[in-house]
């Protein structure tokens, strides 16, 4: 499969990137690493006349941490960076986890977490584990800059909801909470056995990765014991939208977000009471 | 690419430009295999060989970040380098061998 025709082009500052997506619009395209792109673009999924090149532009690779301040990804840090990356294995396991279980090396060397982020498929691995973190997107844009929560930061398939001419700089994930476990589909925070707060996050099961707020509700306060991690698994099913395509039933996937989320609750409270 | 792998198919020419760039073809130095490429060879890795620069070159990058990977990091390593020839557990074996050296 052969691309379309296509002008690169190749700003060397963020300023200059925005003002050329901000020229030419709907009819640009930023590309990071192009793992998504190129094949949309083969496929004429995609036909942009302009691709905007970010490789060019220096310091939006780094992966920064901060006790008090969080986790600090630049837009262009690729997934084997953050996977490879020690302050990311020791303060957020779980999304390291998740990268892990992405792709191949070849693809990971590549791709980047905020074009998954970008590209916005239900599918996007990253997503749930940072829904779960509670991750905002830091972007730039004509009207300067702005951060979004990443739970608003999905729209549908393929979409987000970043203004025409803005880019993704920097995501931005809070501290872990302490005496908190997560495993690769939810986050409980714990107190005597007691559960604080938990987070629950599915992919692949509705238009986008989504949080499961009400079985969330369901947890908070009280004592995490099988009947109610039962009930919690259940009401998740019941928040899932999913769609039959060739991959599985829609009827599947609502009892494995049940099983999965009952699997997930009790490993992610044995990790909490761990750590 | 700059010592990592990458798809080719997934990298523009214009984003290669400046890089260094190891492909099969330079990794036998005056004539003489690289340890792996042997390996492959003494292993009977290699049937058709559509994959072996692929798995090789994997298998390269793996060995320069961790010298001596276990079968189940060598299987990861390769992972997404496919073979519709060996059944991969001639492959896993050579490199497996230069990992033990
Ligand atoms: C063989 C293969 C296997 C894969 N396996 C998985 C998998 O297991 N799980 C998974 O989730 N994904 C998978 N992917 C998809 C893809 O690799 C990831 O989504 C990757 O993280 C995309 O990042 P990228 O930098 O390559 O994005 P790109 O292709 O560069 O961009 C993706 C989209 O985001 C936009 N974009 C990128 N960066 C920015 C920015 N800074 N600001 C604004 N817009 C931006 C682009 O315009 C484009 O629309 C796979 C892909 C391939 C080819
Ligand atoms: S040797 Fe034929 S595909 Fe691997």
């Amino acid at each position: 499969m052969t691309l379309p025709k296509f002008e690169y082009l190749a700003p060397t500052t963020l300023a200059e990137a925005c003002a050329l997506l901000a020229k030419h619009q709907e009819k640009a395209r930023v590309l990071a690493g192009g793992t998504d792109l190129v094949p949309q673009m083969k496929k004429r999924a995609a036909t942009p006349q302009y691709v905007i090149g970010l490789k060019n532009v220096s310091g939006l690779d780094y992966i920064e941490f901060d006790k008090t301040k969080g986790l600090r990804i630049g837009a262009l840090a690729t997934l084997n960076a953050v996977l490879d990356s020690p302050v990311v294995k020791s303060n957020y396991p779980v999304l390291a986890e998740a990268i892990g279980r992405m792709a191949t090396v070849q693809v990971r060397n590549l791709g980047t977490v905020g074009g998954n982020l970008c590209n916005a498929s239900p599918a996007a691995d990253s997503g749930t584990p940072l829904l779960v973190l509670d991750a905002r997107m830091k972007v730039t844009g004509p009207k300067g800059e702005r951060t979004i929560p990443l739970e608003a930061f999905f729209k549908c398939p393929g979409q987000c909801t970043m203004e025409p001419g803005e880019i993704l700089t920097e995501i931005q994930v809070p501290p872990p909470p302490p005496k908190s476990g997560a495993v690769f589909l939810k986050l409980a925070r714990t107190k005597d056995g007691i559960c604080q707060e938990a987070r629950i996050a599915l992919g692949s099961v509705a238009p986008t990765p989504m949080r499961a707020h009400k079985a969330e509700e369901m947890l908070k306060g009280k004592k995490l014991d099988s009947a109610l991690i039962e009930k919690a698994a259940l009401a998740a099913s019941q928040e899932a939208r999913p769609i039959s395509d060739i991959r599985s039933s829609a009827e599947y996937r609502v009892e494995m977000v049940k099983v999965l989320t009952r699997n997930g609750l009790t490993q992610a409270m044995e990790r909490a009471k761990a750590g | 690419m700059d010592g990592k792998t990458v798809n080719a198919c997934l990298t523009l020419a214009l984003e290669a430009q400046g890089k260094d760039i190891m492909t099969i073809e330079g990794l036998a130095q005056n004539g003489k295999l690289h340890p792996l490429q042997q390996a492959f060879i003494d292993h009977f890795a290699v049937q058709c060989g559509f994959c072996t620069p692929g798995m090789i070159l994997s298998a390269k990058a793996l060995l320069d970040k961790n010298p001596h990977p276990t079968e189940e990091e060598v299987r990861k390593g390769i992972a997404g380098n496919l073979c519709r020839c060996t059944g991969y557990t001639k492959i896993v074996e050579a490199i497996l061998a230069v990992g033990g050296k």
